[in-house]
């Protein structure tokens, strides 16, 4: 079996050896990639402190021997089927793949390919929508990928997940590396279904530079970017790498009060392409040489009474919580009857402070008239 | 010469007959009290010899000793004084011994004689009539209360001179004029009413659902949305208390040494402060101690700012929740408290109180999966249904949706249904229904058995979760005036299940 060359997997073993500095003066993607870009011996002068002639000497005597990634299948830029996106100087040297790695990655990297991001805390509406996109991507047969880490990427896989679809996902830490109870549930399920990679090695924890790094393989992997929800300018460094790995850059719009929403409608301003549904992403992706996906359904909307569809209708508007949602109501009991049904039917959820979620945010267009008072009734 | 009276020492709610037995014999003088008695009791020595000296009586230069039989049982507190005093003077001659035997005695002695009312008179009055006894002797300011037990004769003594004079067949000392004298309602000052609460409709429908059925209910939203104004109200909607319930919370409140305002009839309602102990919850830190939830007995127990409670204060809730009583066991001390609450709960939604209110909850997935666990598991079983509470919802301005007397007649409405068909049970509240009393009284019909099966499928309900919808819809039906549970009043009990948002966050 081909795998990794020892100099680029020796990258990745340097990397877990200085991710404390690493950690500490690469928190910014902008910066990181600058440092990411640095040789091996230009990575330890620059960070190797008073370890710097330990690890020099260790590279030497490592140079030409197995370094034990702690991954069953390795895969380095020197190969054939190593994703070409990636190829860019700031760019992984090796990743570290699960079983069969090679193969699925070399699969699911060759058909179109949609990468979904956002901050590390959500909105439940952003969530909702990423799990809604990642659904309805991987039912039109797109690759997603994401990092397994923060809110929305994490929807996105899951969605992606539940219906069995493609995936890759980059790990913010090294494969062996613990997790949480519901993440390593999630992470279980898409290495059997999908690739997960990581270029940290063994059980190195990730910080935060590993969260930071991982974004950038999606980023530069995918044909299309989507932002979900960004807040503060660094949540944009992912779609920052997309451009400049000549991906296109699409953004999902929000509510203009969001913070959450001021970094997608910063990025249309820019010039992404705004994006309300799954078929606004496949119509991107059809645009595209060679990357036309398969049309299956992305999801129909919701057959039901047209009082349930109304009160789905108002949620969507944020109009989200059981006091509004039942004022003027001549007997509120009946409106939270309704509301029980459709959570029953899967087409609402519960969110933060109990507030009720549109499981399929992108399936029902907002009302006309908004969220004011007796708008249901 | 041997001489004997009658009085009681408390255990638990109840009183336990203890006969004082004294000898007077030649020999050095000494005065020795046996009988497991405890600290206060061994005390009693001094009390009374200066009592009794200061009371122009004689204390006998001779060899005195005190039985307080039966030997095993332990005695507690100062209230034997008066017994013991007086079985030392009839056996020295100083009082008449044939009217003892149907005279109880109860109350602590000062030094100068005066008498002080003791701990749990109104269990006191009760063992004394159970046990046969005419005539309980005790001081003025617990009359009233002992006053309340039918055919027993209560005689005030306020001092021992007054209780030689009783014990000869003298009159009683005058009683005191008490806040609410025997059966009388006490006046108490006026409730906070509902119609201060601005807003928060959902909230207050809950508060009304829960005041009806006896359902736990927890008040969930951030800081300033009126979670502790609304919750104070809860008294205000209940029915007053009435005849054994009145009687039962009397007398928690005589045993816990509260001041005596005749018979009770408001349901009380109990705040401890959030760093309250296990011990302070359920009590047992001393034999006579009780806990917060012994003390919230046929009323409200409210527990502000749950989360910060400490687990182990929490889990030793569960008991008393669930089985409605209080076991305590300590070393040779073992005793069973009434503990029958609504349970109240007030907290934020995360560590820093915002989550839900868009954008402003700044906590982490670590900080919010630390704060639902701190309330998940069986605590949270037992909470009937939750009131989410939001900033938007409330205001200072608006109508109320409904007043504390409005929201009172539609509780008792609620609760009349509930007591006729509940008649033969062991409870009259929809909230303290088990599974087959469910099956007995809130029958579902086929919508509501499938919404039910559904929620379970979806795990929106746990098994134990679908009997709390059921329980809360059958109080949703009666506070609509309806016979059968709807599926309408299920899909409402499911909406306000705890789940939905303790556990509505995300990982």
């Amino acid at each position: 079996m081909a795998a990794a060359c020892p100099e680029c997997l020796q990258r990745s073993w340097l990397l877990g050896e200085l991710i404390g500095p690493l950690d500490r003066r690469g928190r910014e993607l902008s910066r990181l990639l600058d440092v990411l870009a640095l040789s091996d011996e230009e990575l330890v002068a620059a960070l190797g402190g008073r370890r710097r002639d330990e690890l020099a000497r260790t590279l030497a005597q490592r140079g030409a021997g197995a370094f034990d990634a702690g991954a069953p299948e390795t895969i380095c830029r020197h190969d054939a089927g190593f994703p070409r996106r990636l190829l860019a100087p700031w760019g992984p040297r090796a990743l570290l793949l699960g079983d069969e790695g090679r193969t699925r990655l070399a699969e699911l990297a060759a058909g179109p390919v949609a990468a979904i991001h956002g901050p590390s805390r959500a909105s439940d509406y952003g969530v909702a929508v990423a799990r809604q996109l990642g659904r309805g991507l991987a039912a039109s047969g797109v690759t997603v990928t994401a990092t397994l880490a923060a809110d929305i990427p994490v929807a996105a896989l899951e969605g992606a997940g539940e219906l069995g679809g493609a995936t890759i996902a980059a790990l913010p830490a090294g494969p062996a590396a613990p997790c949480s109870g519901p993440l390593r549930a999630l992470r279980g399920r898409l290495a059997k279904q999908g690739c997960l990679l990581a270029e940290l090695p063994g059980s190195c924890p990730g910080r935060v530079v590993g969260r930071r790094a991982a974004e950038r393989i999606p980023a530069a992997m995918a044909a299309v970017s989507i932002v979900v929800e960004a807040g503060e300018e660094r949540d944009l460094a992912p779609a920052r790498v997309c451009a400049a790995a000549g991906g296109m850059l699409a953004a999902v719009p929000g509510q203009i009060t969001s913070p959450l929403a001021a970094g997608p409608h910063a990025l249309v301003r820019e010039g992404a392409t705004l994006v309300r549904s799954v078929e606004d992403i496949l119509e991107l992706l059809a645009g595209l040489p060679g990357a036309v996906p398969r049309r299956r359904s992305a999801g129909r909307s919701p057959e039901v009474e047209p009082r349930l569809r109304r009160l789905l209708e108002l949620v969507g508007s944020g109009c989200d919580s059981p006091e509004r949602l039942c004022r003027d109501a001549s007997r509120p009991e009946d409106v939270l009857h309704d509301l029980s049904r459709l959570e029953l039917m899967g087409l609402l959820s519960r969110g933060s402070g109990g507030r009720y979620v549109l499981a399929s945010p992108l399936l029902v267009a907002p009302p006309l008239r908004g969220c004011e008072a007796g708008a249901f009734h | 010469m041997l001489a004997h009276t009658h009085t009681f020492t408390v255990d638990g709610l109840h009183a336990r007959h203890v006969t004082v037995e004294v000898d007077v014999r030649n020999g050095l003088p000494a005065f020795s009290i046996i009988g497991l008695g405890d600290t206060a009791v061994r005390e009693a020595r001094e009390r009374v010899r200066a009592a009794i000296l200061n009371s122009g009586l004689q204390f006998p230069p001779r060899r005195v000793t005190a039985n307080l039989a039966p030997a095993d049982l332990p005695k507690a507190g100062p209230g034997l004084d008066l017994a013991l005093a007086c079985a030392l003077l009839a056996a020295t001659g100083q009082l008449p011994r044939g009217r003892l035997a149907s005279h109880a005695l109860l109350g602590e002695l000062a030094l100068d004689g005066r008498v002080r009312p003791a701990h749990g008179t109104l269990a006191v009055a009760h063992a004394a009539h159970r046990a046969g006894l005419t005539t309980l002797v005790l001081a003025g300011a617990r009359a009233a209360e002992a006053s309340l037990i039918e055919g027993l004769r209560v005689a005030v003594a306020d001092s021992l001179r007054s209780a030689v004079r009783v014990l000869c067949g003298g009159p009683p000392d005058p009683a005191p004029r008490p806040a609410g004298a025997g059966r009388t309602a006490v006046e108490t000052p006026a409730e906070p009413d509902l119609e201060d609460v601005r807003g928060q409709h959902q909230a207050v429908r809950a508060l009304v659902i829960a005041a009806a059925g006896g359902h736990n209910l927890l008040l969930s939203g951030p800081p300033g949305t009126g979670k502790t104004m609304l919750a104070r109200r809860m008294p205000s909607l209940l029915p007053p208390l009435a005849g054994e319930e009145a009687l039962e919370v009397t007398r928690v409140a005589s045993v816990a040494g509260e001041p005596p305002q005749g018979i009770l009839t408001r349901r009380p309602f109990r705040a401890p402060h959030h760093t309250v102990t296990a011990a302070g919850l359920i009590g047992g830190a001393h034999e006579s101690h009780l806990g917060e939830v012994v003390l919230a007995h046929n009323g409200v127990l409210f527990l502000d700012e749950l989360s910060e409670f400490r687990r182990s204060a929490l889990e030793a809730l569960r008991q008393p929740l669930e089985e409605g009583r209080v076991a305590i066991a300590r070393g040779n001390h073992r005793a069973v408290y009434p503990a029958r609450v609504i349970l109240l709960g007030a907290t934020n939604p995360c560590p820093c109180g915002y989550a839900g209110e868009r954008e402003r909850c700044v906590c982490s997935h670590g900080e919010l999966a630390r704060y639902a666990r701190r309330l998940s598991g069986p605590l949270l079983d037992r909470l009937d249904l939750v009131a989410c509470m939001y900033a938007e919802a409330g205001g200072a301005s608006g109508p109320p949706l409904t007043s504390s007397a409005r929201a009172r007649e539609r509780v008792a409405e609620a609760r009349e249904r509930q007591r006729v068909r509940l008649r033969g049970e062991t409870m009259t509240v929809n909230g303290l229904m088990d599974a087959s009393m469910l099956r007995r009284h809130a029958p579902l019909g086929p919508d509501g058995e499938e919404l039910l099966r559904r929620a379970g499928e979806r795990e929106m309900l746990s098994p134990r979760g679908q009997h709390r919808a059921v329980r809360v819809a059958r109080t949703i039906a009666d506070l609509a005036g309806h016979d059968q549970v709807g599926a309408r009043d299920l899909g409402a009990a499911i909406a306000l299940r705890p789940e939905a948002v303790l556990l509505g966050g995300r990982r």
